[in-house]
């Protein structure tokens, strides 16, 4: 991994987690949804001590790919919080809400932004998996 | 940016560079074909082009009411008041943008839908008539009847009548005198066309009309010009003819046509729809045989069933998953003595695999004992394989339907899976045939069954009534409270996701029962879900204490590791709980890949991810356990 950015380290975010399952699940998705996505994401996430983490979701060749502190030139850039990213990761928080109430601020390709309920599945069921058993 | 600006449209607003463009293109072709020096001003100005076209819209999209007759009449009147004078038609240009290419199409379409097939000579036969609204005259414009006006008069939205409207007759005003032979090409083209229907309602042939009724005269350069007639007018239609806008008229009228094809299928299969309806409901009798016929033998072939359980709740059982349980195909301990007590042993000794396998054996020796399945259940459950614990459960219950623990396993084990009506279903029946709390349990619930339970979809009714149930059970002994109602209690909120209730429930219940190891683990995985993982933990060494062995706790000590960011911990605890499953195998302690849980292989394989060990994906997939076992130092 990337280490450009002295500021900031995946440790430091809730996020890491949530992104690496996203990738995990996108590598074994068998139903092609990231062909339909087919850009490039751009999560600006910044935590509570305030420092910036950037995470790119590329999505080009139908097989999701995710790198932090990524370089390439995203189609679209959604800048929000680290407990944010959790919250809509894990289907707590829809998207459109999430926009709207201010905690998604979208720059770049508007309709690839919309996509984003397809990511969020994929990565709500590999949560799901993690649920404690009773 | 600006740029993008000014071509891409904004949100509901036609941007300005397309319109400023369809501006140009609107115009340009036109003044192509010579029309730009067509005179503007009006000459009447009461009957003003905008308005006839207007009027001409209006009068088809008078739908609601075919029958207006009176502002019909009105409005001829008008016409005829005001026809001494020459009635401008609308100038051919002006027809042409107003009529743009989409609209016209729609219109063919709409008239279309209204399903008026006037057969060719029917429309000019009007022109003729001196009274045109004459209910004969109506009918024909209908043209089908009274049924089918009375089948398709709900659907239709346009009644054009205007066809009927006669245009003011022109031909004694002395002023407007125009040549004979414009007139009769005008003439010519309408009877030749007349016949096809498909030109009837064409503006070119109403244009026509107004033509021979010498109502709009063409000029000699293909202008239109109501006081100098003097040209041919066969050489301006022939134009028209050749022109692609005729093309394209011809198509529309075409699509027109179709439509009215398809109109005529729909109500063929309307019509059969109905006849086959009849057939139905002469039908029922016989179907209604058959079934009672089915109902029978359904009954002779499992009286036991029949007897216990309702037909329907029975199909709903079944429409589910876990039918049947698996056994395992290599039973290393199908000799074992007295299975069912060596598999007690086993699990009291917290060699949870053993048991599992004492278990099997001693349903498939005995598969009509109960307990035998009880346990089985359980004891997978505590094993991490909540379907198979499923299967046990519910032959359990088939053979003993009061069976008040495998009930209570049985719902979690639906929580577990997400089966949350079935959970539901499970703990109202617990209560039910619980003897201390039956009496809460409205009698007439086994009756109605008024929530199927083939969906996992929990309606909130439902949900609210089994928690309304239990509360009033936990409220009959508050000094010395049941700590089967609070874990039924429990489980019921963490249905609902209200983790701190379920969390208070759960303590409550430890506080009946501190070595209950299965309601440590409840505890702590009610405190994982709800983000307490701190305290969770706490709650599963507790539960691990008091069973080593026990399989689910250590699985989910792994899950909540992964949540606090402990992978290499969470892998840990994982790989303990698989060897743990693989070595309980019996003296002999053969290994068998089948044995281990799905779920903590994928979840190994998730924590993997995390870790960013790829490399040792592939041993994950072949479930290579020592060589992972070596990888991560456990023993």
């Amino acid at each position: 991994m990337s280490q450009d950015s002295a500021a900031s380290d995946p440790v430091d975010f809730k996020s890491t987690a949530v992104f690496r399952l996203l990738e995990k699940a996108m590598q074994e998705d068998d139903k092609g949804l990231a062909v339909t996505l087919k850009g490039i994401y751009c999560f600006k996430v910044k935590n509570e001590d305030g420092k910036d983490g950037i995470w790119i979701l590329d999505m080009r060749d139908g097989k999701g790919k995710v790198k932090f502190n990524g370089k390439e030139k995203p189609d679209v850039t959604l800048v929000m919080k680290d407990a944010d990213v959790v919250e809509l990761m894990m289907g707590k928080l829809n998207p459109q809400k999430a926009f709207f109430q201010g905690k998604v601020k979208i720059n770049g390709n508007m309709g690839l932004a919309m996509k984003l309920s397809v990511l969020q599945e994929q990565a709500s069921k590999k949560m799901e998996e993690l649920k404690a058993k009773l | 940016m600006s740029l993008r600006k000014l071509v891409e449209g904004e949100c509901g607003g036609t941007n300005s560079l397309v319109s400023l463009s369809s501006h140009f293109v609107q115009d340009r072709g036109l003044k192509d074909e010579g029309f730009h020096s067509f005179p503007h001003q009006d000459s009447l100005p009461n009957t003003n082009v905008d308005q006839l076209v207007h009027e001409f819209f209006e009068e088809t999209s008078h739908s609601a009411q075919p029958f207006r007759m009176d502002s019909l009449l009105a409005e001829m009147r008008d016409l005829e008041s005001r026809g001494a004078g020459p009635v401008r038609s609308a100038p051919i240009s002006q027809l042409a943008i107003e009529g743009d290419v989409q609209e016209w199409a729609q219109q063919y379409l709409e008239s279309g839908k209204s399903f008026q097939e006037i057969t060719g000579d029917g429309i000019w036969s009007h022109e003729d008539r001196p009274d045109p609204f004459d209910s004969a005259s109506l009918d024909y414009d209908l043209g089908f009847g009274p049924r089918w006006a009375d089948d398709y008069l709900q659907r239709t939205r346009t009644q054009s009548l205007d066809e009927a409207v006669p245009l003011p007759d022109l031909s004694n005003s002395e002023e407007y005198k125009v040549e004979e032979d414009i007139a009769a090409t005008a003439g010519e083209i309408l009877t030749n066309t007349a016949l096809d229907p498909r030109f009837s309602y064409s503006k070119f042939m109403k244009f026509m009309k107004q033509i021979e009724d010498r109502e709009v005269t063409v000029g000699k350069d293909g202008k239109l010009n109501p006081t100098e007639a003097k040209t041919a007018a066969g050489h301006w239609s022939l134009e028209f003819q050749n022109d692609p806008e005729y093309e394209k008229t011809t198509k529309w009228s075409e699509q027109f046509e179709k439509e009215q094809e398809t109109s005529a299928k729909w109500t063929e299969q309307f019509l059969k729809s109905e006849v086959l309806g009849m057939n139905a409901t002469s039908e029922e009798p016989f179907n209604k045989q058959l079934w009672d016929k089915l109902t029978e033998q359904w009954k002779n072939i499992s009286p036991t069933l029949a007897e216990t359980q309702s037909w329907d709740s029975e199909f709903n059982d079944f429409s589910t998953e876990f039918k049947e349980y698996n056994f395992a195909k290599e039973n290393p301990l199908t000799n074992t003595d007295n299975p069912l007590a060596e598999g007690q042993r086993r699990l009291a000794a917290g060699d949870l695999p053993s048991a599992v396998l004492c278990f099997e054996v001693a349903a498939q020796q005995e598969p009509e004992n109960p307990l035998a399945w009880q346990l089985l259940g359980t004891t997978q459950a505590e094993n991490e394989q909540d379907p198979q614990a499923i299967a046990a459960l519910k032959k359990c219950l088939q053979l003993q339907p009061n069976n008040l623990t495998a009930l209570m396993a049985l719902s979690v084990c639906y929580t577990n899976e997400n089966f949350q009506n079935q959970a539901c279903r499970a703990l109202k029946e617990w209560l039910r045939m619980n003897p201390k709390y039956s009496d809460i349990v409205p009698s007439d619930e086994q009756q109605s069954q008024k929530f199927p339970g083939v969906s996992s979809f929990l309606s909130r009714e439902m949900y609210n009534m089994t928690k309304e149930m239990f509360l009033e059970a936990a409220r009959r002994n508050p000094l010395d409270l049941d700590p089967d109602v609070q874990c039924g209690l429990g489980v019921l909120f963490n249905i609902s996701s209200e983790i701190d209730l379920a969390v208070d429930c759960f303590k409550a219940a430890l506080q009946a029962r501190p070595n209950d190891a299965s309601l440590w683990n409840r505890l702590g995985a009610t405190l994982a879900n709800g983000d307490r993982s701190e305290e969770a933990v706490d709650a599963y060494r507790s539960a691990l204490q008091l069973q080593p062995g026990f399989i689910r706790a250590r699985y989910n000590l792994g899950i909540t590791c992964v949540h606090l960011g402990a992978y290499r911990e969470a892998a840990e605890h994982l790989l303990t709980a698989l060897k743990q499953q693989s070595i309980g195998r019996g003296p002999q302690g053969g290994e068998t890949k089948a044995s281990m849980s799905d779920t903590i292989w994928n979840t190994l394989k998730l924590v993997c991810a995390l870790l960013e060990r790829s490399d040792l994906m592939d041993d994950i997939n072949e479930r290579n356990l020592s060589k992972l076992n070596e990888v991560f130092g456990i023993e």
